[in-house]
């Protein structure tokens, strides 16, 4: 089992300030509802005793089964990865770094500099790097597989995935066809202890602002399969959510809750992490900015929402607006994962993203690594006690000594954090290694580690592509009966 | 926390900037709908419409003064000047105002305004993501354009349907999923089918739309942006003979 190190010392919020936030999206569920285009979420609503208009879809839910939800909800999830050595915990502001996010439309070749759409071998590899990458806790994606049938991209996405890392996943199987393919591939890992040991957490979104989809219906599925729910909400500050960070705050929570509430109302106890973010629309350009100051402020307040309703969460850091991994990406990275870290946000995912979440790049995911592994350092602080006030050992050294030839020294020398990737040479040496700077460095590292970093299970890699192949066979003959009504199985 | 004082010297410079501007000469109606306009206040522009009328002006030269005005709005969107939100109230309350108090005013035959084109638009079907499909359309208005605004998760036929009916230069499709940008391709084949093809340009746009994507679904366009798309809608028509 992997404990990472805990934050939360940095705190916006006071506790009235939090209370306020939660009446307003309890009202908000109350009095404005959710819009549903799936009937079956509507009908499951509807039969849990919420109030729901079947014309238009909207679903009103009361303050009780809400409260109710949060009841049933544990404080504690763990996803475990195909190897459970890696496990995470989240509980109690422990932080853990999570590689990239859902697919991006582009990958920055490392080899090229040049952007492309990314291909399943492009997913495979991000991956492979993850799974490599020491302070990478969590494993999402940097690419997608843009070149296999859209009505199956998810499921080769998944593929990759499992086959790839033995590290904690977690990603989106929206809908239901793409979240029982999912379930079946955590069964040809897990088996019967796929319950027990979840070795991916399913990253679920609604439509925003306060609307529910079909897609959603893999909600109560992975509910009644104990698979974690990592709920990743973002509402844009003036264009999908009110332009002020409270209101977008309480929309964005609103969202939560109703996910939470059709997930513990479904099978109680089913895990749900927290995800209750905001970011601001860029009024000049019209993109999401990842890199904002305000986007950050999310991740504080929805670690004071978590720390209210006692849940994990899932934030973000190491993403940039940046398109390159150059100076401005270094410092919009190190901003955002040192807040949420600080914050104390359980999943801090993203890393690696430029372009808004537009752009995936294997070096910025080596940048990344290494923040996060100073992030972590930072995060750990230090021990006051009479060992390492050394008073015996100052006074042994005496005026005028050294500590470098002190066994106090050698003893808590590896408190030290040493840098994999960035220079710390002279000048002088740094000329003779060939002047490089940090993203030629990254660059190097990605080409060594996907030439010999391998995962390999050949039974488990065969159970998975069994399992898509089959999955292409029933999307075939659907595609033959076309012309027959899809009937929605009831949830 | 709210208080966005570094926001505050771009309006400044507007202001400014928009006060100073007076290389072109300017009615007084242009005059009054502008400063109607850029109080971004719906309220103040059916004020001054409603006097604009009582004053005698005939409805076609108020919503001429507007899309002029609009244009200027959106030019200075362009250099960072004003914001998405000014420019998208800006250009619904224009909408708003025209097709309420104006447009009813027009006798038979009068066009609604000199338009630069008519344009259906949608977000394809499977996917509801209509925010950046609304911005296109409110920027399309705001540049002239006549745009019809089919909403969200559009069915290939609607599309089809709305090219029968109203006749428009060019069909805008939105996708913001990566599972949803086939519909675009959907879209296209069903208007070859129908032979509407060849009457309209066909834009697609939409986070994970690229360039190629376009051209290898054979679409006429493809735009980046809001801003890029109303350039690329216009550069269609320009081609587009007669």
């Amino acid at each position: 089992m992997k404990f990472d190190p805990k934050g939360g010392q940095l705190k916006f919020l006071s506790k009235e300030d939090v209370e306020k936030i939660h009446q307003t999206s309890l009202g908000i569920l109350e009095k404005i509802g959710m819009k549903s285009s799936s009937d079956a979420i509507a009908r499951f609503f509807a039969r849990a005793g919420a109030n729901v208009d079947k014309k238009t879809g909207l679903i009103k839910i009361p303050e009780h089964l809400i409260k109710e939800a949060l009841r049933k909800a544990p404080s504690k999830v763990t996803i475990y990865g195909r190897d459970s050595e890696k496990a995470i915990i989240l509980e109690n502001k422990q932080i853990f770094f999570g590689l990239g996010g859902t697919p991006t439309p582009y990958i920055l070749d490392y080899k090229t500099g040049e952007w492309r759409r990314p291909t399943k071998r492009d997913m495979v590899n991000a991956t492979r790097l993850g799974d490599a990458l020491s302070e990478m806790d969590f494993i999402m994606t940097i690419a997608g597989a843009f070149d296999v049938p859209y009505e199956l991209e998810y499921i080769h996405e998944w593929e990759a995935l499992l086959s790839n890392t033995v590290k904690p996943i977690v990603y989106p199987a929206p809908g239901l066809f793409s979240v029982d393919k999912v379930i079946q591939m955590g069964k040809a890992i897990k088996g019967e202890e796929l319950k027990r040991e979840p070795p991916f957490g399913v990253y679920v979104e609604v439509p925003t602002p306060l609307m529910f989809h079909t897609a959603n219906e893999n909600i109560p599925r992975l509910a009644e399969n104990h698979i974690p729910i990592v709920v990743g909400q973002m509402p844009q500050l003036g264009a999908t959510a009110p332009m002020t960070i409270a209101g977008a705050a309480a929309v964005s929570n609103a969202e939560n809750l109703a996910i939470l509430t059709l997930a513990e109302l479904t099978s109680s106890g089913a895990p749900f992490v927290l995800g209750s973010l905001c970011g601001p629309l860029d009024m000049r350009t019209t993109r999401l900015s990842y890199g904002a100051p305000e986007f950050t402020i999310g991740n504080v307040v929805n670690a004071g929402l978590a720390e209210f309703y006692d849940l994990p969460t899932f934030g973000f850091g190491g993403c940039s607006d940046s398109k390159l991994p150059d100076a401005q990406a270094g410092a919009e990275v190190m901003m955002n994962s040192l807040t949420s870290a600080f914050s104390g946000i359980n999943l801090i995912h993203d890393c690696g993203y430029l372009a808004s979440g537009s752009i995936g790049s294997m070096e910025m995911s080596v940048i990344c690594n290494e923040v996060a592994g100073m992030v972590k350092r930072i995060i750990k602080g230090f021990k006051v006690d009479e060992e390492t006030l050394a008073f015996d050992v100052i006074n042994e050294v005496g005026p005028g000594g050294h500590f470098l030839s002190h066994p106090h020294t050698l003893k808590h020398v590896s408190t030290l954090y040493l840098a994999e990737l960035f220079s710390k040479e002279s000048e002088v040496k740094w000329a003779k290694l060939g002047k490089q700077d940090v993203r030629a460095k990254a660059r190097e590292k990605v080409a060594e580690i996907l030439s010999k970093h391998i995962v390999k299970d050949k039974t488990l890699n065969e159970k998975l592509k069994e399992i898509v192949k089959k999955a292409e066979q029933e999307i075939k003959q659907k595609e033959k009966q076309a012309s027959a009504l899809e009937v929605r199985p009831e949830i | 926390m709210e208080t966005y004082k570094s926001y505050q010297p771009y309006r400044k410079v507007f202001k400014l900037t928009y006060l100073k501007t007076k290389k072109v000469k300017l009615s007084e109606l242009i005059k009054t709908i502008r400063k109607a306009l850029m109080t971004f206040e719906p309220e103040k522009l059916i004020e001054v419409v409603k006097k604009s009328l009582k004053e005698g002006h005939n409805p076609l030269e108020i919503i001429d003064a507007i899309s002029v005005v609009l244009g200027e709005i959106g030019d200075k969107f362009e250099k960072g000047e004003l914001f998405l939100v000014h420019l998208v109230m800006a250009g619904e309350t224009a909408k708003k105002t025209i097709s309420k108090h104006l447009a009813p005013l027009l006798k038979a035959g009068e066009t609604k305004r000199k338009e630069a084109g008519r344009v259906v638009i949608g977000t394809v079907a499977g996917d509801i993501h209509d925010l950046g499909k609304s911005i296109v359309a409110s920027m399309l208005f705001s540049a002239g354009f006549d745009v019809i605004d089919l909403g969200k998760d559009v069915p290939v036929e609607d599309f089809v349907k709305a090219v029968e009916e109203y006749n428009p230069d060019i069909v805008g499709m939105s996708a913001l999923l990566s599972t949803s940008i086939p519909m675009q391709r959907e879209v296209i084949k069903a208007l070859e089918e129908h032979n509407l093809r060849d009457r309209v340009k066909v834009m697609v746009g939409g986070a994970p739309v690229t360039a190629e994507w376009a051209e290898e679904i054979g679409a006429d366009g493809y735009a980046e942006d809001a801003v890029e798309a109303v350039k690329v809608a216009k550069k269609l028509l320009r081609g587009k003979s007669g």
